[in-house]
């Protein structure tokens, strides 16, 4: 069975969150981007900074917001394809 | 090996609230060259506010207009080469570059370096020459006609359709929204450069900048790019970060390929919405003003290109950091009288600094402070200068910005605010005030002090609330600020009032073409138009005056002040008035320099007792409480002065109150607290002088004032 593809954010993309931003940043400091992240997206965007697969990343959603995985897999694959547009994305084998 | 001495000479040190990038290669200069370093600052008039920063050049030198030709361009620079020895020269102004790129030989022989383009790459990157370079090296740029007679512009403008660029042939851009506003902008550049203009298709899209220094073989010695995260009324960035795009970097090298270029060079593009493709909008012949950065990036242009000027190895590469990011506010200054004196008198003069001002007698520091009005994005507001000078009041503990966005640059300043908070939107009261109250919790906020004139009327409103809450105010009654409204007062007073010292032009409300066209007959010409943020506008003719009407009500203005020009020297006099409207404090001041929305940036302070003697019967009779500013004209043939403005609150100058020894914020806050005004002595010897200065920030810094409204710096 072909082994899923493993997603990492680039060197690129930083996160922050602190007393001064509570609700979590991602800031691409190539672009100059900036994006403001609710929980949902902090959970997904922490754990692809480490790598992780999109069934890790739906089981992580399903878990933490007792969601059906059918929801979490769909908006993870949003998520995921809309991180990969903006350049800060790599699909690693 | 030890560091080598290093002597430059540079020019561009004026500009006001559009610098030129003569301070800010300086600057770069200071932080980027290790080991000895001496600067010469070129310029043409003593009013070059950038030059006398402390500790920023050595000596100020003018030099002759370039009108005067070459031969005495040369001679002059050579005489202060003779007095003042420098190695490199970096003109920084645009029109500089072609005398000095024909002079490169003759300068060379007389030993002093330039790294400068040939005159026939210099004629290449015109703005009126671009559309053909572009066309011949196949780069994406917005359609552009040069129109030579101005006359012309408006059938070109209806062409293009709106919104349009008028842009000048050597300096300045707007957009015009109409035709009337094409040909206003167009007449303006017109009379500052002559010649005709350009107008250029507005593309919608995100603007980014390239500068360079280039070998002149086709290559650079290093490349920083810019994007504008935010730009000003004038369409100047104030904000912006380092980006790495190598779309963008690949552009620049290819259009650097094309041009083999020798120096400086910026390029400025805007990054389509629609098809994200980069146009190359302007190319300019000297470094930009943002290249600060470039220091704090990691890519410091300006030392790069006098090490190499000089012959010497680069040290190390240079490598640019994406997501550094600088916000350009203000610097204020006081400058002996001495120093411009010499310089006007002489031709040249060491910069000095005037000495500390004593801090007055040490009081127990109680009161935590907020203002409003923190920043310098579009035009100086004054928060910024109060908040200057309550850092010298003893019985201030900790002053807070209350800002409106991250755009608010003062929001930035750890040397002006304890912290920032960002406050919701005028409107509704309540959740300005759940913002206070919050705010207060925090921080123990006891007294604030609103510093624009819609804060004013906004906390006048609320000012029984907020010291329910334990937070003082030092405001005038509703009435009281009705009755300066400049739509009321004015024209009331206009013609009729004498106040002893001053009196008040004649003024008149217009909201009708037909009002406009019968007040100009009746005022008779010159007029002054004025109305909302607009500056004011002088006409001299009924159609000017009617195209200056239509272009204000076309930008949203319903009532149009219209007052009878008057020539002569501007005034400005700030007072704080008690709870009895009496005059406790004032300061008055003689403006030296305004920039084009009539700021002030130098000004001295001179003695006007008779005229806050007449303001203090004024502020009396009206029943006013708090800051208030009058500004006035001296009649040059009448010798009289004449009150053109009044505003509520303190002037965007007021900081100089400080370091010229009243201090009226601090009289303020003694006053508000129940204490006695405590005042020193005016400091006449003394120039304010204002430049603006870059302050380094991260992207992330930016994106925190809007996800949590606040910024700490204590």
């Amino acid at each position: 069975m072909k082994k899923a593809p493993r997603l990492k954010l680039r060197q690129r993309v930083r996160l922050e969150r602190g007393p001064n931003h509570p609700q979590g940043l991602l800031v691409d400091v190539y672009s100059a981007t900036l994006c403001v992240c609710n929980d949902a997206a902090w959970d997904l965007l922490t754990a692809l900074k480490r790598g992780a697969t999109a069934d890790e990343l739906a089981r992580l959603l399903t878990a933490r917001y007792d969601v059906a995985e059918v929801t979490t897999s769909h908006d993870v694959a949003v998520f995921t394809r809309q991180l990969r547009s903006m350049g800060l994305l790599d699909v690693g084998a | 090996m030890s560091e080598p001495k290093y002597r430059v000479a540079i020019s561009g040190f004026g500009g006001l609230d559009n610098p030129e990038p003569g301070t800010p290669v300086a600057r770069a200069l200071r932080l980027g060259l290790p080991g000895s370093l001496t600067i010469e600052a070129l310029g043409y008039d003593p009013w070059i506010t950038g030059a006398y920063s402390p500790g920023l050049v050595d000596r100020i030198h003018l030099t002759v207009p370039l009108a005067r030709g070459d031969d005495a361009v040369l001679a002059r620079l050579l005489a202060i080469h003779a007095a003042s020895p420098f190695d490199v020269l970096m003109p920084c102004l645009d029109l500089e570059i072609f005398v000095y790129a024909r002079l490169a030989e003759r300068l060379a022989h007389a030993g002093i370096r330039t790294l400068l383009p040939g005159a026939e790459q210099v004629a290449r990157v015109t703005k009126a020459a671009l559309p053909l370079f572009c066309y011949a090296n196949a780069i994406a740029t917005p359609r552009t006609v040069l129109v030579t007679n101005v006359e012309d512009v408006p059938f070109h403008a209806d062409q293009f359709g709106y919104p349009v660029m008028v842009k000048g042939l050597v300096a300045g851009a707007a957009r015009a929204d109409s035709r009337d506003d094409a040909y206003a902008e167009a007449m303006r550049l017109r009379d500052l450069w002559g010649g005709g203009v350009l107008l250029q298709e507005v593309i919608d899209g995100d603007e980014y900048n390239a500068a360079m220094v280039a070998r002149g073989d086709g290559t650079c010695l290093g490349l920083v790019t810019l994007r504008k995260l935010g730009v000003n009324w004038r369409g100047k960035s104030m904000i912006g970060a380092v980006v790495r795009d190598p779309d963008l970097a690949h552009e620049a090298r290819r259009i650097l390929n094309a041009l083999r270029w020798r120096g400086p060079l910026e390029l400025e593009f805007i990054r389509s919405h629609k098809d994200q493709r980069l146009y190359l909008i302007e190319m300019n012949n000297r470094f930009p003003n943002w290249i600060l950065l470039s220091h704090w990036a990691g890519s410091n242009l300006p030392a790069a290109l006098v090490r190499h000027a000089m012959g010497l190895r680069p040290r190390g590469r240079l490598r640019t950091r994406p997501g550094t990011a600088y916000v350009r506010d203000v610097e204020e200054i006081v400058v002996p009288e001495g120093t411009v004196e010499a310089l006007s008198r002489f031709g040249s003069a060491a910069v000095a600094s005037c000495a500390a001002r004593r801090r007055a007698r040490r009081a127990r520091p109680r009161a935590r402070v907020a203002v409003t009005g923190i920043s310098a994005f579009h035009e100086v507001a004054p928060g910024l200068g109060v908040a200057r000078a309550l850092r010298q009041a003893s019985e201030v503990a900790a002053v807070y910005g209350l800002g409106q966005s991250a755009y608010d640059t003062g929001a930035y300043r750890a040397d002006l605010f304890d912290a920032v908070f960002g406050m919701p939107a005028v409107g509704e009261p309540e959740p300005l005030l759940a913002r206070i109250r919050e705010i207060q919790s925090k921080t123990g906020l006891d007294l604030i002090i609103p510093c624009t004139d819609i804060d004013v009327a906004t906390f006048v409103g609320l000012r029984e609330t907020l010291a329910r809450m334990g937070i003082r105010t030092l405001l005038p009654s509703r009435e009281a600020l009705a009755s300066v409204d400049k739509h009321r007062a004015l024209p009331r007073w206009g013609g009729r009032r004498d106040w002893g010292a001053f009196c008040v032009p004649e003024t008149v409300v217009v909201r009708t073409t037909d009002a406009m066209s019968r007040s100009a007959l009746a005022i008779g010409f010159p007029l002054v138009l004025k109305g909302g943020s607009a500056p004011p506008q002088t006409v001299y003719s009924r159609y000017s005056a009617e195209a200056a009407w239509r272009r204000l009500r076309q930008k949203g203005q319903r009532d149009v002040l219209v007052q009878r020009h008057i020539a002569g020297e501007e005034f400005a006099v700030s007072v704080v008035c008690d709870a009895q409207h009496r005059v406790v404090a004032s300061t008055a001041i003689k403006k030296l320099k305004q920039c084009e929305r009539g700021k002030t940036w130098a000004a001295r302070v001179v003695p006007l007792p008779d005229v806050v003697a007449s303001l203090d019967a004024m502020t009396r009779e009206i029943g006013w409480c708090g800051p208030l500013e009058a500004e006035f004209i001296r009649d040059v043939f009448r010798e009289r002065l004449s009150l053109l403005e009044i505003n509520p609150r303190f002037p965007a100058w007021i900081g100089f109150s400080a370091d010229a020894g009243v201090n009226l914020p601090r009289q303020a806050v003694r006053v508000a607290l129940g204490d006695q005004p405590e005042i020193g002595n005016d400091d006449r010897e003394a120039l304010f002088m204002r430049n603006c200065r870059e302050v380094p920030v991260t992207t992330v810094t930016l994106a925190a004032f809007v996800t949590n409204g606040m910024i700490t710096h204590a």
